[in-house]
């Protein structure tokens, strides 16, 4: 005779395997409806061309006339380079003495409130009349654009890499050509091993004095992952690598580091240090209650409410990100605006009232909002579920 | 000559200002909070940083800046409540 226990880890069984189920098609779906017609595109990155040629190194000739004796008008390439949540594709025309008639956006997934800072500076469009032998710094030929340092450096860094290749592959022109560095690991990235090994380490009580290594920790970790480099986990990231919009490793170190120290615990062992340990905005949320010398959790009966609240929230987020595969297309997350102070209106009303009643009550927006927590609960019911 | 732009606004506004002193005082003895020096001109900075906060999404307002007055009102609720909590421990040492 089956126990209450058995009923219920059935059931818990059959929710992971619907919401998984559902997720899978979310993604078959969003992989069968994504496609982009670039034909408009190429037309408006060089009006003057009446029909293209298509290359086999994807560089599209634009010709004068419809008939065979037309003139080269100029050359289209359409390159990608990954941003914040994905990759920031342009369409750049280029006319025959290797200067830009236009460039335009064929495709970008960016958070709406960073990608409007750019597209308010006028961007791509500015690159208009540029040389292809420029040498597309930002801060130098380019102009920075304040808070949306990641979308910018895309953008600027797909058109630089349109103009060189047509430059070098149908001009014969010079181009600027740039070294980087293979891997990119600096301080950024020592310092959140440091700050995950410590975090990690006081989670785990191996450390003596774990309590004030905790806060140290916190502190550091609002200071440096929040207000300094604006790059804690969200559900971007997440939806980012459910999407397959992974950074090349070299260049993306930091966001692998930061994306296992989330996901590995859970799986591994169904704890989530980086949530009470590492997390900048949990740490903000910590120092309020701290301030407001309280640590009273939600009642029971808003506790669930909010907690079904949280996950459905999230589940939305999650399949609107597969079905589009756009990992921003549903965002309602708060740290951003905290650490940023950019966002839409709603977002700095939720983000005041999230931190007023963190005053009161113990983390409100981890325990009744967080998409990341309601993606850890869903991979620690994945893992009670099906692992052995 | 408007109301505002009078003296006698201005007597009218110190009145309340020390009617407020007193209920304050006596609104601390009710609770029995002991006002010592450093109480008080904790409690005048909060008031005051309450009172420019409200001015200036006010102003914003009346000048026709939306945006500022929305940000000013959100930030001004915020850094009011959190100071104010800390505020009111503080009182009750």
């Amino acid at each position: 005779m089956a126990t209450a226990k058995d009923v219920t880890k059935s059931r818990e069984r059959l929710l992971a395997l619907a919401i998984l189920v559902s997720l899978l098609g979310g993604w078959v779906v969003g992989w069968f409806r994504h496609h982009s017609d670039i034909a408009g595109f190429l037309k408006q990155a060089l009006p003057g061309a009446v029909r293209f040629d298509s290359g086999e190194d994807s560089i599209h000739t634009g010709l004068t006339h419809a008939q065979s004796e037309s003139e080269t008008a100029g050359f289209v390439a359409i390159r990608s380079v990954p941003g914040y949540a994905g990759p920031v594709t342009v369409a750049v025309g280029l006319d025959p003495n290797g200067t830009i008639v236009n460039a335009v956006i064929v495709r970008q997934t960016e958070s709406p409130a960073f990608f409007r800072k750019v597209s308010d500076k006028g961007l791509p469009g500015r690159f208009r009349g540029k040389d292809c032998s420029d040498p597309f710094e930002i801060g130098g030929d380019v102009d920075a654009v304040t808070g949306a340092t990641v979308t910018l450096t895309a953008l600027t860094e797909a058109v630089r890499v349109a103009c060189s290749d047509m430059a070098t592959g149908r001009l014969g022109l010079p181009v600027v050509v740039k070294t980087r560095s293979p891997i990119q690991f600096g301080l950024p990235e020592i310092l959140l091993i440091l700050l995950i090994v410590t975090g990690f380490a006081t989670h785990a009580n191996k450390l003596p004095a774990s309590a004030q290594i905790k806060w140290a920790v916190l502190i550091a970790s609002l200071v440096f992952i929040g207000f300094v480099w604006n790059r804690p986990v969200s559900l971007t990231n997440i939806n980012s690598l459910l999407v397959g919009y992974w950074p090349r490793w070299q260049n993306g170190v930091y966001w692998c580091l930061l994306l296992t120290a989330l996901l590995l615990p859970i799986i591994l062992t169904g704890k989530t240090p980086y949530c009470s340990h590492i997390c900048p905005f949990g740490a903000a949320q910590d120092i309020l209650m701290r301030l407001g010398g309280s640590s009273r959790q939600l009642p029971g009966k808003y506790a669930l409410f909010f907690k079904i609240l949280q996950r459905s929230l999230a589940w939305t987020a999650v399949m609107g990100a597969l079905v589009f595969r756009n990992p921003t297309v549903i965002t309602y997350g708060v740290s951003a605006t905290f650490f940023t102070f950019i966002g839409a209106n709603w977002q700095f009303v939720l983000l005041a009232l999230v931190l007023i009643v963190s005053l009161f009550i113990a983390r409100p927006w981890c325990n009744c909002l967080c998409p990341v927590r309601a993606v850890s609960d869903y991979i620690r019911l994945l893992r009670r579920s099906f692992a052995r | 000559m408007s109301f505002f732009e009078g003296g006698l606004f201005w007597f009218v506004e110190g009145l309340l200002a020390a009617l407020a002193i007193v209920a304050l005082r006596t609104w601390a003895q009710d609770k029995g909070i002991r006002m010592s020096f450093w109480k008080w001109p904790m409690v005048v900075v909060w008031v005051l940083f309450l009172g420019v906060s409200i001015a200036y999404v006010g102003t914003s307002i009346g000048e026709g800046e939306m945006d500022a007055a929305f940000l000013g009102a959100i930030c001004g609720a915020v850094m009011a409540s959190i100071s104010g909590v800390v505020v009111w421990r503080l009182l009750r040492m």
